[in-house]
Formats: C-alpha cells, sequence, structure tokens
C-alpha cells in the first residue's frame, strides 16, 4: 500500500512539477568506501601548487572502494583539514559517470547506483555527489533496475541517503522532473529483522545548493 | 769507414727522434682523454665544496655542495659529484635538489642532473612539503625551471602521484605531468 502510494506521488511530480524533490533512497553508500584510497589515472596532469588543485584531463577515472568516477576531465582539491572535492565533466556530447555499491540492507540483496551528468562533484566532507545538466541516477537490485531519476540537477546525499532534485536551470527554466520507483511490494526479497530499511519519504525542498558550490 | 759511421749515427739519432716524439704523443693523448672527457681540459677541481651564489643586490640566491667539483677550462662546463642546492629564495619556500651526478654548462645557465634525483619544496603554511623523484633531470636555475621525460614520482603530503614526463615551474608554482598519470588521495585521517 505504502508502495503505491509513492508511486503516485511520484507520478504526480512527473506529471506537473519543475519543483524540487527530496527522496530517501533504500539503502547508504558504502561507508567502508570512505576510509579507502582515491586511485585516479589520466593521460595528463597540471598541479597549481599555488592554489593547491590539480586538473587531470584524458580518460579520468577515480576509483575509491565500490566508488567509480569517470569523464574526461577532473578538478581535484584538499582543503586544510584534508577533505577532497573532486569535480568531474564529459567530453563534449558524453557523460561524466558515477556508480556506487550501497550497504546492504536487506539479504541477499545487493543495492548499487549508477549516476550520468555532464559534470559530476563529488564532497568527500558533506558525502554528497551533484549532478548537473542532463542528470540521471539509477538505483539496482541484484542489477535490476528498481528506481530512476532524471532531471537538470540532482544531488544525491550518500550520508542521509536522499536525492534532491530540479528540473529546472538556466537552458531550461521550466524543466521537469522525472522519477521511476519501483513499489517495495516487489522487492526481491525480505528486510531483515535487525536492518530496517529507512522509510520512504517525498516532500518539496527548495534548498538545492547553486552550480559550483 | 768515418763516413758510414756518421750515416749510421745519423739514422740512430733521426729514429730517436721519432721515437720520443711518437711516444711523447700517444702519451699526451692518454692524459688528454682521462683528463677532459667531451668538453676539454679539466683546469682545476675541488673537493667537499660550499659554493654561495648572490644576485645582484647581494642577496645569497642558493647554495650549493658538492663532493667535488671539476672545471672545464674552455668551455666553462662544471661536473658536480653528489650535488645539493639549496634555494634561498626569501619570499618562497625552500626548494632542495639533490643527484649523485650533474653536470652544469652555458656558466651554469643549464644544468643536467642524474642519478637518484630528488626536489624537496618545504612545507608552507597553507601547503604540504612536496617531493619529487626521478632519474634523469634538467634545469634552468635562473628560471627554477625543471623537467623530465623519464617516470617521475611526486608526494605532497600523503597524496602520491606517479607520471611519465614533467615540467615543473617552481617560479608560477605549477607542475605538469606529461602522461600515465596515477594518483592516490588518502581519506582524511580523524585527527
Amino acid at each position: 500500500m505504502k508502495g503505491r502510494r509513492f508511486w503516485a506521488c511520484a507520478r504526480g511530480l512527473q506529471a506537473a512539477s519543475v519543483a524540487c524533490v527530496l527522496l530517501a533512497a533504500p539503502a547508504w553508500a558504502e561507508r567502508a568506501d570512505r576510509d579507502k584510497d582515491a586511485n585516479v589515472t589520466a593521460d595528463h596532469s597540471m598541479l597549481d601548487d599555488l592554489h593547491q588543485v590539480q586538473v587531470l584531463t584524458g580518460h579520468v577515472v577515480l576509483i575509491k572502494g565500490t566508488m567509480r568516477l569517470t569523464g574526461e576531465r577532473m578538478e581535484h582539491r584538499q582543503d586544510e583539514k584534508g577533505y577532497q572535492y573532486y569535480v568531474v565533466t564529459a567530453a563534449p556530447d558524453e557523460l561524466a559517470t558515477f556508480h556506487e555499491r550501497a550497504d546492504p540492507v536487506r539479504e541477499g540483496v545487493e543495492s548499487t547506483l549508477d549516476a550520468f551528468a555532464e559534470r559530476i562533484e563529488y564532497d568527500d566532507r558533506s558525502d554528497r555527489v551533484y549532478l548537473y545538466r542532463r542528470a540521471l541516477v539509477k538505483r539496482f537490485e541484484n542489477d535490476e533496475l528498481r528506481d530512476e531519476l532524471s532531471g537538470a540537477r540532482i544531488v544525491y546525499d550518500a550520508r542521509h541517503s536522499t536525492y534532491e532534485v530540479d528540473g529546472r536551470n538556466v537552458e531550461s527554466p521550466t524543466g521537469r522532473v522525472h522519477i521511476r520507483i519501483a513499489p517495495t511490494s516487489t522487492a526481491p526479497a525480505p528486510a531483515p529483522k535487525t536492518a530496517a530499511p529507512p522509510p520512504t519519504s517525498l516532500k518539496t525542498d527548495r534548498t538545492l545548493p547553486e552550480e559550483g558550490q | 769507414m768515418a763516413e758510414r759511421a756518421a750515416s749510421w749515427f745519423a739514422i740512430v739519432l733521426v729514429a730517436a727522434v721519432l721515437a720520443t716524439s711518437y711516444w711523447y704523443s700517444q702519451t699526451l693523448r692518454l692524459t688528454l682523454g682521462v683528463q677532459t672527457g667531451r668538453i676539454g681540459a679539466v683546469d682545476f677541481f675541488a673537493q667537499n665544496i660550499a659554493l654561495t651564489g648572490f644576485d645582484s643586490l647581494g642577496r645569497a640566491r642558493y647554495r650549493l655542495f658538492a663532493d667535488r667539483m671539476t672545471h672545464f677550462g674552455n668551455s666553462d662546463d662544471v661536473d658536480l659529484d653528489n650535488p645539493r642546492i639549496l634555494s634561498l629564495r626569501a619570499d618562497q619556500p625552500q626548494v632542495e635538489a639533490t643527484a649523485l651526478q650533474a653536470h652544469a654548462s652555458n656558466n651554469a645557465q643549464t644544468v643536467q642532473m642524474s642519478g637518484n634525483v630528488v626536489i624537496t619544496r618545504a612545507a608552507a603554511p597553507d601547503r604540504e612539503a612536496m617531493r619529487m623523484e626521478t632519474e634523469d633531470l634538467s634545469a634552468i636555475p635562473d628560471e627554477d625551471h625543471f623537467w623530465t621525460d623519464d617516470p617521475v614520482r611526486l608526494q605532497s603530503g600523503a597524496s602520491v602521484i606517479n607520471a611519465r614526463g614533467m615540467d615543473f615551474d617552481n617560479i608560477a608554482r605549477r607542475v605538469e605531468l606529461l602522461s600515465d598519470v596515477v594518483a592516490t588521495f588518502p581519506p582524511r585521517r580523524s585527527p
């Protein structure tokens, strides 16, 4: 029943709105990833030692535990407290990609997330992933597509397991949000007693940060 | 009979002169080969040197240490064994370069360093110390410009970057890595 109600809300949003929405995802990003080294490969790099910014270009691939971030250009900087920031942009007519495996919340269910956008920012401090322009997020359970979101901007908060989706941007001020969420009743495996999934919620939110923050 | 003896004496004398000349030329050539190498004669060498360079205002700009410095008079080139060069720019963090060998040419306008080349830049209030390692490195000391086509390893704080080929401009503070870049950025460690 809960799943059907959620479905209806999502469809209503797709039909009607350019507003931001806040969605709770049913799994957290793998916490162990935070303690792993980030390994990056690229064709070329320019390090600005004065401003402590490194720009890597050419088939950039970042792997951090189960997290994988790819694009044509990556800007990397580290703040004075040691937190890392990555900004990945795609080659023309292509999309940067983000992949992550989530901590399991149900026995026998592996949840993964794939995201695409022209520009992807990853903030190690807040554990947030910002997707800008042609943003698309797909969540899979055991390789089966469960949820799909698209819009001009999506912010994925891995720490609190939420998405913020906005259909609007400068090029498309009346853009639309598209969300497809599979009903929970068709979940492939029951939730274990010790680790219930976080409650699924849907509410409006207009606090999406501006691009480049 | 006396004329014949005089002739033999002249022949022996000429032969002796020729032999002596040949021996001397051979000896000289071998001696030059050992001392001059590819760039002319050695006019002096010094051991355990410590040399300080100054700018036009009389401020110390760098200090050079080496186990041995060999100077070639014709070309003004210098070979250095185990060189260690310290930059003394007051407005910038100290940069130190060490290697097994170095060859300075064109009045030290260009320096070729080879063997375990290490450049370190001291930490600054807003930056962690940086260390570069490679096997061969070219430098223009007056421009603080260094480059190599060889594999290079950079370490800045706990971050490590390996690449092939580097161009380091210490005045602009830019490090360009030319190919095959592999970087490792560690996560933040809890204090």
